[in-house]
Formats: C-alpha cells, sequence, structure tokens
C-alpha cells in the first residue's frame, strides 16, 4: 500500500526516447552519483537497503523535501532573473552595435556603395537614400592671434555694451518710476486734501479703477443728483483735474435782473470765487457745485413758471420774466460763467440780489423737505406714480412783491389823504402797515420746540402774507382796520383787503355798513376808504353843527338843512378824492353853488384857487352855515 | 393692503455696523422708535361662533353644527392696537391692526399677508376693543430704527416685554425691569414695502422685486429670508 501511495503522488512518468538513450544516462549518473570510480555495487546494494530501512523516518525525509524545494525555488527565480538581464543587456549591445554599423554603413554608402548595401538594414535602406550621407577630411582654419585677440575684443565690447545698455535702461527706469512717485504722492495729497476739506470721494460706477468726487445733492432730482459726479484725474505733472464728462456745460449762473422796457436797469452780482481754499480744483468742485444747483434751479423755477401764467409771470426761451411794480419786469435767466465780463452789473443790484439769494435758500429748502418725505413710513404701491411736486420758488418772490408793491401804494394813497385831510384842519391819522414778518419772535428760539430756527425762518419766507393798518377816522373814536393778505393760493391768487369798521356806536351810518368787507382789488379799496372817510366827514360836519343834517342812507354825501334862515345855505355837499377834499355848497332860491377845495401839496383853494388858509370847520362854520 | 416681508437676524455686536451700513444705503439718518407700545387682543367668543344659529336640534347635533360653521364662517383673529408712546407726551395716536395669515410662498420669494390699518382718530381705544368683544391678552414693545429705501420700509428692532410685577415674596432684585423677549439681546431687522391692491399682479410683481433686491444688496451684510408662515400665524385656536 505505501509503495502503491508513493506512487500515486509522482506524475506519471513520460517515456522519453532521449532520455533512455545512452548518452543521457551517462550524463544523468554522473550528475547523481558522480564519477563512475566511485560507484560499485556494494554501494548501490547499501543504498537500496538503506532506502528499504528508512521508511520509519518518511516524515523527516518529506520535510527536508520541502525545504529543498524551497531553496530550489529561489535559486530558480534568481537563475531567471539572471539569464533575463543577461539577454537584456546583449540585446541593448546588439541594438547598438547595429546602429553603429548602420551609421558607418550609410556614411560608406557615398563611396561604396554596393558594400555598404549589404551591411545596411533594410529599415534604413527603404527610408534613406543611399549615399545621403557623406564625409570629407577638411583642414582646421588658421585664426592668427591678433584675430583672436580682436575677436575677444569685440566679444567684450558688445558684453560691455549691452551691460551699459541694461544699466542705463535700468537707471531710467528708475528716474521714471521716481518722477512717477513723485507724481502720485503729489495726486494723492491733493486728493486727500479735497477729502479732508470734508468732499465726499468714491469710486465711478463706470470706471471702477477712477477716484471721483461727489458735489452734487442728493436730494435733487434724479438728473442732476446724477450728473454730480466728477472724476478726479492725475495730468502729466500729477496734479489733480476735475474731469465732468460730456454733459457738463460750462460753469452756469443763475442771474436775475431788473428790466424797465425791457433795458436792463439792475441785475444781481455773480457769486464771487472768494472761497476759503486757494486750491484750484477745490474752486472747480465748488465752481461746479454751484453750477448745477443754479442749473437745477433754473430747471425748476421753468417749471414752476408754466404753471404760474396767471400771475403775468412768462417762460420767453431761456428766461423767465415776472411782472415787478408797474412798468419793470424782473428777468431770471442762467448765464455761463465764461461771459462774465459781456455785462457789468448796473445799478443798485439789492432787490435783484435778494430775489436771487430767496431762490437759491428755497431750493435748499425744498431739498431738504424732500429728504423729510422721503424719510417717512412709504405710502403703499399703487399702480398710478404720484407726480414730482412742483417746488414753491418763484411764488414766496411773487407773493413778496405783490405784497410790498400794493402795500406802498396803499401807504402813499393814506398819506396823500392825510396830507389833504390836514390841509382841511380834519383829524386824520392811520398807523403805517405793520411788516409781515415779526423778526423779533426768532430770537426766542423756545417758541417753537420742535422746529430748528432754520425752519421757521423758512416758514416765515414761505407762509401767507399778511400786514395790518389802522385808520383812525374824523369821527373819534372810530377806527377802520385794514388786514392785507396775500397769498398765490386759491381762492384769491392775490392780495385781498379786509376793511373792519370798530364804531363806538351802533347807531351810526358808519357802524351801519357792512363789515368785515373784503376787497380784492386796491383800487377798490381806496374807494371804499373814500367812501367812508366821506361818510364819516358828514356824520362829523352833522356832530359839530346840529342844525345840519346828515344824509340818511349810505350813498348820499350832501348835508341838509331846514329853511329857518333863508339867507343861509341849504344844502352842503363833500367830495373826496385822495388829493382833493372840496365842500360845495348852495343858498337858496336864486342861490349858487359855491366851492372850496383843500389840496394835498398845496394847502386850500377857493373856486379857483387862493384865499384864505382856513380849515373845513371854519370854512362850514362861516361861509356855509353863516352863523 | 398688502404686506411683503422679509426678515433677518442680527446679533447685537453688530447692530452699530448694521446701523451704518443701512444708513449708507438709504441715504438718510436712522429715524428712531423709542418705544412702540403693541397691545394684543383676543376676541371673547371662541372660533365659530360668529352668527351660529341655536335653532333646535339636540345638543350634539349643535356642536356639530358650530364645528362645521367654524370652517364656513372662518377664523376669528388677534388684533392689536399700537401706538408709539413717549414719556410726557399725553397725545398717542393709536392704530388698530390687523394681520391676517401670510400666503402660502409658492415661488414668490417673500411672505405675503393681507393687512389692515386704521388709525384711531378719537374716543378711547380701550373702550373700542371693549365694544368690539375684545379682551386684552398680553402687551410687548418695540424699539429700534426705520429707515426708508424707495418703498421698502427698514425696521431694525427688538421686542420687550413689559416689567413683571416684584414678587413680595422673593429676595431677588428690587424695581421691575422691563426684560427682552429674546435674551440674547438679537436685533431683528424686517424689510417690508407695502402694496395698495394685492389683486393688481403688476404692483405686487414690482414690489417684490424691490425687496429681492434689496436682499441681494443686503447680501453678506444679512441674509433676508422668507418669514415662517406659521410663526406669523394670527389666528385664534
Amino acid at each position: 500500500m505505501p509503495d502503491q501511495l508513493s506512487l500515486s503522488l509522482q506524475a506519471f512518468p513520460t517515456v522519453d526516447k532521449d532520455k533512455e538513450s545512452l548518452k543521457y544516462l551517462i550524463s544523468r549518473i554522473n550528475q547523481q552519483k558522480g564519477s563512475f570510480r566511485n560507484v560499485t555495487e556494494q554501494s548501490l546494494e547499501e543504498e537500496i537497503l538503506a532506502q528499504d530501512a528508512g521508511k520509519p523516518d518518511d516524515d523527516q525525509g518529506v520535510v527536508e523535501t520541502a525545504e529543498e524545494v524551497e531553496d530550489v525555488k529561489t535559486k530558480q527565480e534568481e537563475v531567471t532573473k539572471a539569464r533575463d538581464d543577461i539577454i537584456k543587456q546583449i540585446g541593448q549591445a546588439y541594438n547598438e552595435s547595429a546602429q553603429a554599423l548602420d551609421f558607418v554603413s550609410l556614411l560608406l554608402s557615398k563611396h561604396a556603395p554596393a558594400a555598404a548595401q549589404t551591411t545596411l538594414s533594410p529599415f534604413l535602406q527603404q527610408t534613406l537614400p543611399l549615399g545621403s550621407l557623406g564625409g570629407e577630411v577638411v583642414q582646421e582654419p588658421q585664426v592668427s592671434e591678433l584675430e583672436k585677440r580682436n575677436q575677444d575684443m569685440v566679444s567684450i565690447g558688445w558684453r560691455m555694451q549691452s551691460l551699459n545698455g541694461a544699466a542705463d535702461s535700468l537707471l531710467k527706469s528708475a528716474a521714471r518710476l521716481e518722477e512717477e512717485m513723485g507724481r502720485e504722492t503729489t495726486y494723492w495729497d491733493q486728493v486727500l486734501a479735497v477729502k479732508e476739506q470734508g468732499w465726499s470721494l468714491s469710486r465711478l460706477p463706470r470706471e471702477k479703477h477712477t477716484l471721483g468726487v461727489r458735489y452734487g445733492f442728493a436730494e435733487a432730482y434724479a438728473d442732476f443728483r446724477d450728473r454730480g459726479l466728477a472724476a478726479l484725474r492725475r495730468d502729466a505733472d500729477g496734479n489733480i483735474s476735475l474731469d465732468r464728462g460730456l454733459r457738463s456745460s460750462g460753469d452756469r449762473a443763475l442771474r436775475v435782473r431788473i428790466l424797465r422796457q425791457g433795458k436792463p436797469i439792475a441785475s444781481s452780482t455773480k457769486s464771487t470765487d472768494g472761497t476759503p481754499g486757494d486750491d484750484s480744483v477745490t474752486k472747480e468742485i465748488l465752481k461746479a457745485r454751484n453750477s448745477i444747483f443754479d442749473e437745477e434751479l433754473h430747471h425748476e423755477l421753468h417749471r414752476e413758471a408754466r404753471n404760474l401764467v396767471n400771475q403775468g409771470v412768462r417762460c420767453i426761451g431761456e428766461s423767465v420774466l415776472l411782472p415787478y411794480e408797474t412798468n419793470n419786469q424782473i428777468e431770471i435767466d442762467l448765464v455761463s460763467l465764461e461771459d462774465e465780463d459781456l455785462e457789468v452789473s448796473t445799478g443798485n443790484g439789492t432787490i435783484a440780489n435778494a430775489i436771487a439769494l430767496s431762490l437759491r435758500i428755497l431750493l435748499s429748502h425744498a431739498h431738504r423737505q424732500n429728504l423729510q418725505r422721503r424719510s417717512q413710513i412709504p405710502p403703499p404701491l399703487r399702480e398710478t406714480k404720484t407726480p414730482r411736486p412742483i417746488y414753491a420758488l418763484l411764488k414766496p418772490v411773487i407773493e413778496h412783491i405783490q405784497h410790498q408793491s400794493q402795500v406802498a401804494s396803499l401807504t402813499t394813497f393814506l398819506s396823500t389823504l392825510h396830507q389833504t385831510l390836514s390841509a382841511a384842519g380834519l383829524p386824520f391819522l392811520f398807523n403805517p402797515p405793520t411788516s409781515p414778518h415779526n423778526l423779533s419772535s426768532f430770537s426766542s428760539i423756545s417758541a417753537h420746540p420742535n422746529k430748528s430756527m432754520v425752519e421757521s425762518l423758512i416758514q416765515s419766507l414761505t407762509s401767507p402774507l399778511h400786514s395790518v393798518t389802522t385808520l383812525h377816522l374824523p369821527t373819534t373814536p372810530t377806527t377802520a382796520v385794514i388786514d392785507i393778505h396775500t397769498t398765490l393760493l386759491p381762492p384769491h391768487y392775490s392780495t385781498t383787503y379786509t376793511l373792519t369798521i370798530h364804531a363806538p356806536s351802533p347807531s351810526t351810518t358808519l357802524a351801519a355798513l357792512p363789515t368785515p368787507t373784503n376787497l380784492t382789488t386796491l383800487l377798490a379799496l381806496t374807494n371804499h376808504i373814500l367812501h367812508v372817510l366821506t361818510l364819516s366827514n358828514l356824520q362829523h360836519t352833522a356832530t359839530t353843527f346840529p342844525t345840519w343834517q346828515a344824509p340818511s342812507t349810505l350813498h348820499g354825501s350832501t348835508l341838509s338843512r331846514t329853511k329857518e334862515k333863508s339867507q343861509s345855505a341849504e344844502k352842503a355837499s363833500i367830495s373826496l378824492t385822495g388829493e382833493t377834499l372840496s365842500l360845495k355848497w348852495w343858498r337858496g332860491a336864486g342861490g349858487e353853488w359855491r366851492a372850496c377845495s383843500w389840496y394835498a401839496d398845496e394847502g386850500q383853494g377857493n373856486d379857483g384857487g387862493g384865499g384864505e388858509k382856513r380849515g373845513f370847520d371854519e370854512v362850514f362854520k362861516e361861509e356855509v352855515d353863516g352863523r | 393692503m398688502h404686506e411683503l416681508l422679509l426678515f433677518g437676524a442680527i446679533p447685537p455686536s453688530r447692530h452699530t455696523q448694521l446701523l451704518n451700513i443701512l444708513s449708507g444705503i438709504s441715504s438718510m439718518q436712522p429715524r428712531p422708535i423709542r418705544s412702540e407700545k403693541h397691545l394684543v387682543f383676543k376676541p371673547n367668543r371662541p372660533p365659530g361662533s360668529v352668527g351660529s344659529l341655536k335653532v333646535g336640534g339636540a345638543q350634539d347635533v349643535n356642536v356639530h353644527k358650530s364645528q362645521i360653521q367654524a370652517h364656513a364662517l372662518g377664523d376669528l383673529f388677534y388684533m392689536q392696537l399700537v401706538a408709539e408712546v413717549e414719556e410726557g407726551k399725553e397725545e398717542e395716536q393709536w392704530v388698530l391692526q390687523f394681520r391676517d395669515l401670510p400666503e402660502v410662498a409658492r415661488q414668490r420669494g417673500v411672505t405675503s399677508r393681507l393687512v389692515a390699518d386704521v388709525p384711531v382718530t378719537s374716543g378711547d381705544p380701550m373702550e373700542f376693543m371693549k365694544a368690539l368683544n375684545y379682551s386684552h391678552v398680553s402687551t410687548y414693545t418695540i424699539s429700534g430704527h426705520r429707515f426708508t429705501h424707495h418703498s421698502a420700509s427698514l425696521v431694525l428692532y427688538r421686542v420687550t416685554l413689559p416689567p413683571t410685577a416684584v414678587r413680595s415674596d422673593s429676595t431677588s432684585g428690587g424695581l421691575p425691569q422691563a426684560r427682552l423677549l429674546d435674551p440674547s439681546g438679537t436685533y431683528i431687522l424686517q424689510a417690508s414695502v407695502r402694496v395698495q391692491d394685492g389683486s393688481k399682479v403688476e404692483t405686487m410683481t414690482k414690489g417684490v422685486n424691490e425687496l429681492l433686491g434689496l436682499k441681494e444688496t443686503l447680501k453678506g451684510v444679512v441674509e433676508l429670508e422668507i418669514g415662517d408662515r406659521l410663526a406669523l400665524d394670527t389666528r385664534v385656536r
């Protein structure tokens, strides 16, 4: 069994004819047992015996063979590796030698093509034509020592020249950089100076690498707000310059002129350039700011003027014309600062300057109001857009002009009247109209805790104007109070007068006048005053001379008397115009009308003028009453 | 009227910075809200009792019926009386505020809800609420700053709860102090645009775009997000 087992483990031996040959066997025996000299019959028998006896320690044998197998394996691997190595090196050597052979063959193919062709590799034969590589023996050129030295010198010279060139360009660059640095320093110094003066600097939205200065007004209309940004560019010397882009149209300023029959008699002065900073850029920025402000102002004035046609405001071309006094006009237009020398401001520019200043203040105020409106909680979104409000700029100006001229006319009329009546010796006094502004109230700011002083001042400029004058009538203590209101708001759109009579007793005719009386024109007011004064005079005469009776109606101006004394006058009438007071009387039947007048400038006249300087009462007593 | 909203939260350490940024964006100074008092009112009747008709039937049928009516007649809502109160100021302008449950956002990207603000011009608002059968349930106060950017209104605020009464048996504390609703002191930034008519698609889109534009502008500064719909629920449960 064990025999069979051992057999079964081994591979079935293949019968190889070669291996049975004597040659093979001898070599095998040589390998296994060494020389034939050592192989004896005895030793072979011993060996067989040992093999048979060695069965019990078969296990040890197996172990040993396993180790041996291991050994053999590694050895085999080493051998294989070494063999591969050798083959590789041989291959390489062969390759190199073949290349060398190819090279030499190709070289030779020029002179001995037939011989070369035999050794040339087929690949080279196919790709290259024979004789394409050749060799020739040449002689080395003779270079003299001098030439050699010259050449060396030339090469040194070239090298030096290029080194010098490099050094020069480096120096030039250094100089240029230094200059550049100087320019940059100047630029940034000036930028810093602008910044320190409080201007807001920012990047331009379109050019990210350019600095810009914002001089426009944040609350201005979008068109003008967006234009209020200019680039601060650096010129060749590093100085800063303001680039306002293509849209700027030079510096312009608002001009207010007073025209009489189309010819200027006064003009507002240009804003002086007396700015604190001497820096030209700062000045330029300031000029740009003033210009854009005035341009916006002009734009807004035009917008407003179109709505004020009912006040006689006209827009002709670029200018806005306002009516002023009787035959004058105020012209507001935008002029370029460049043609400053074209016109020298003539006449007294106080009014014109005041108007220009007020308009500017009012626009600033409108900006402030814009901010306030914008800061409120926004109204809910609607489909309809709310239109941009029209600023009230011209309105307060027109109101003031109108109010002042009306008050002045009234004052003139009243003083003439006063002269006339005092020439006649009649008591008539009036208080000059009060100023529409109570400026003394601004000293106490505490009165308006919620408003700044500026706002209260502005409010006085924009609120409706109101003046009061009191007339002391000849029939003391009756007074008439005239309230003068000016507003361009509906329903009056102009100046209105309210005359209120304060009569002591309600029984008199004066008291019967409707009070207060609202009048919308100065003419109506003067007529009304004359009427009131006539009535007052009649009443005054009737009280001084009790025999005479004042008319009972409101419209009569004739005093009458009962016919007690036929030789005396029976009727007398008083007529009052602004400049004249006339007394006419009629002496009964067959008599004639006689008259006596008092004038504001000359005093008193009798019929054709001249005569005694007597008072009204005196004349009435002596001439009319005839006592 | 409709209200479109976005919300963001800001830690107190960034408050000053954010005031500066918002001031720059809106180009205006912050308008302080010193203390805006909110009084919350709840209807006295239970939900669904509006107009419930008690016509015959057994009790359980009525209960069933009122439940149906609760669905049919809609919900009842909390309402608020709001006014800016200042010490020493007598006249307070109270506004009665109604806020609906926000609409489901879908792709709009902002919270939108129906709102109604009714200014109280005269009379006692508390008495009025009583007459409406509403009772006061709680009070809170808002303080912070307000900005306006075009038609959007930005409010940066904190909610303060009224001081709790000092308990006599407690050893801690002397004077009652107002406390913040969020003890960490976090500020809320609320951006809102009001739209007069919510059914007009054009104006709504305009409002939404304006809010989303603002969100884009404030990206990286504060993340404005859509509000939690259920957290903004004003219905009475």
